[in-house]
């Protein structure tokens, strides 16, 4: 990825309209961090995201001229993202145990990771602790606390994509929350 | 507020999505459940926990290989067009651009069978003619029920079982908080059956059979003097549209073609049979009309309805759990859904609401159902492509309907109900 990025969001767009794939490229190499992290997420394993990132960007290429301009370009292709991996895990188990695969990990930067080796080390095990308690969730209560919770969603943003009432989103949110604190139980009470 | 509601809105507290007058009232509440306020810290440290765990990420080779994969799979795009703006595949709107001429002929002609077609389902024969001022009629409650007499009404003969009906009527909506008031009700209902109140021609409670307003003479408290009111069996008071009107006009039968699921015979059948109930109802009173600017809580709805009406038998029981109300009570947020994403007028949307509130909350109450069901109808008209607030008002009409029917087998002999059409 290029240091520089000179052009902005719309003026690739534009020219991704246009047909100018490498335009649309520098898009990819703008946001699919953010997509494969949202994938991950929602799918719990690196090769499912790998794909679902993807597919998402390739899916986006392909509707791009119907991409209203007046609106940001990553909440477009997470809607995008995130109904690809609904329809994923829906037509199919996923992977269970954090497939990590040969992809080499490196671990992001996490606040609350300073230089203390121990502290790094307790952060990067509650780290495992919540991705792995995410992951236990079934898919629906972990699809709407995803996108409230990493996303920043509005409960009416998630209940437009999920076509759910915002009653229900507020309903799996809390159910979510509280599966989520039992799991979590001894490091919440620290 | 309760425990039970309290723990329901909790989430919404924590994620910030509570208005700000709810969020105060919460925080108020709040303060006098510790464990709950306990349940909130550890909601805010999960949600702290959850935003500070980063995703183990591949690293920048990865995303490198990754882009280019993508990038090389991305299809082909058409060509451009000169002017520089991608050329699409027809579609429809491209269409309806192209033929403009042609298309708004065929809107015209649309437009012109539609009147015609609205037309004769209103004004064509056989559709009963409401009075002009429903509202007017609907909103005056005062009479002294014991003093129903007979009806000088020219309307024609009702069936000679109209009266039993009435009586059946008239016992089958036991609203909780007007049971201290049997009496008021009983002498009624003996008059009724004893022939005092009702003359040989039935007039009292009208016909139902023919759908004609129903003429009762009523004394007013006040002045003692007597006079005659019609009383529109299927007038919804307040409605703010003709379009109302018509949909429940069940003898024009639109509102069977608006929502196939909906049958008002039942209901049509009870007001028609029945004498107006010694209450008013929600019908009459939106909380715009009690002076406030948005849905206020519940209780204190209550409150000022009844002060409003201190010398009525309260619409709004005090003792109708708050709960319940607050159980089917909209969001606030749902409530702006709707008007950002649709035309519907707002205050219908919380009119609907509220009326609502108090159907599910008293389904014995036929005349709060009825116009709970009107306004949700109307709210699904124009919401009905706004997709899930709208599917959430139809399970509730299909729950109401449900009821209302169960409600006619257990009450209505249905042999002896006149047929509405």
């Amino acid at each position: 990825m290029s240091d520089a990025e000179p052009s902005s969001d719309l003026e690739l767009i534009q020219k991704s309209k246009r047909g100018d794939s490498t335009a649309f490229g520098q898009l990819v190499r703008r946001y699919q961090k953010r997509v494969y992290a949202l994938c991950f997420r929602l799918s719990g394993s690196h090769d499912i995201a790998d794909d679902l990132t993807q597919e998402a960007f390739i899916k986006a290429y392909e509707a791009i001229e119907s991409f209203d301009e007046s609106y940001p370009f990553y909440s477009w292709i997470s809607r995008i993202a995130t109904n690809n991996a609904i329809n994923f895990i829906k037509r199919q188990k996923r992977s269970v145990g954090g497939e990590e695969g040969e992809i080499a990990i490196e671990k992001e930067a996490s606040s609350g990771s300073g230089s203390n080796p121990e502290m790094v080390l307790n952060q990067k095990e509650i780290d495992r602790r919540y991705l792995a308690a995410l992951e236990n969730l079934s898919e629906e209560f972990r699809v709407v606390f995803v996108l409230r919770m990493h996303e920043d969603l509005s409960y009416e943003e998630i209940a437009a994509q999920l076509k759910l009432s915002p009653g229900t989103v507020m309903s799996r949110l809390h159910r979510a929350r509280q599966k989520l604190m039992d799991e979590l139980k001894d490091i919440l009470e620290k | 507020m309760n425990r039970e509601y309290l723990e329901e809105r909790l989430v919404a507290f924590v994620d910030g999505e509570l208005s700000t007058e709810d969020e105060a009232r919460f925080e108020i509440e709040l303060k006098q459940h510790p464990d709950l306020m306990e349940l909130v810290e550890r909601m805010r440290k999960l949600d702290k926990l959850a935003k500070s765990t980063g995703v183990p990420m591949p690293d920048e080779a990865y995303f490198e290989k990754l882009a280019d994969r993508i990038e090389a799979k991305l299809p082909e795009k058409p060509p451009v067009e000169a002017g520089g703006a991608p050329r699409k595949r027809a579609t429809i709107v491209d269409f309806l651009t192209a033929n403009r001429k042609l298309v708004s002929i065929a809107g015209s002609a649309a437009a012109v069978l539609l009147v015609v077609l609205i037309g004769v389902q209103i004004f064509g024969p056989g559709t009963p003619q409401y009075p002009k001022d429903i509202r007017r009629y609907e909103v005056e409650p005062a009479i002294d029920r014991t003093k129903v007499e007979k009806s000088q009404s020219p309307q024609p003969a009702a069936p000679p079982d109209t009266a039993e009906e009435a009586t059946q009527g008239r016992q089958i909506q036991p609203v909780p908080e007007l049971e201290g008031e049997s009496d008021v009700v009983t002498p009624l209902l003996e008059k009724s059956k004893s022939g005092a109140a009702t003359d040989s021609e039935g007039s009292l409670t009208g016909s139902a059979a023919d759908d004609s307003p129903v003429q009762i003479q009523v004394a007013e408290p006040s002045s003692g003097s007597v006079s005659f009111r019609k009383m529109q069996p299927r007038a919804i008071g307040g409605f703010q549209s003709n379009q109302s009107d018509a949909l429940h006009d069940s003898g024009g039968g639109m509102e069977q073609s608006r929502l196939e699921m909906v049958d008002l015979g039942a209901a049509d059948r009870v007001i028609n049979t029945a004498i107006r109930p010694p209450f008013t109802s929600l019908r009459e009173f939106t909380y715009h009309d009690l002076g406030f600017s948005e849905a206020p809580a519940p209780e204190v709805f209550a409150a000022k309805v009844n002060e409003q009406f201190e010398s009525q038998p309260r619409i709004v029981p005090a003792e109708v759990p708050v709960a319940k109300l607050k159980q089917k009570e909209l969001k606030s947020t749902e409530r702006a859904s709707i008007a950002a994403t649709s035309e519907v007028d707002t205050a219908l949307v919380t009119r609907a609401e509220l009326a609502y509130q108090l159907a599910v909350t008293d389904t014995s109450n036929i005349y709060d159902i009825i116009l709970a069901r009107a306004l949700v109808e109307q709210v699904v008209q124009v919401t009905a492509e706004t997709g899930t607030w709208t599917k959430r008002l139809m399970d509730l009409i299909r729950l109401e309907q449900f009821e209302t029917r169960r409600w006619q087998e257990a009450h209505l002999d249905s042999s002896k109900a006149p047929a509405n059409d």
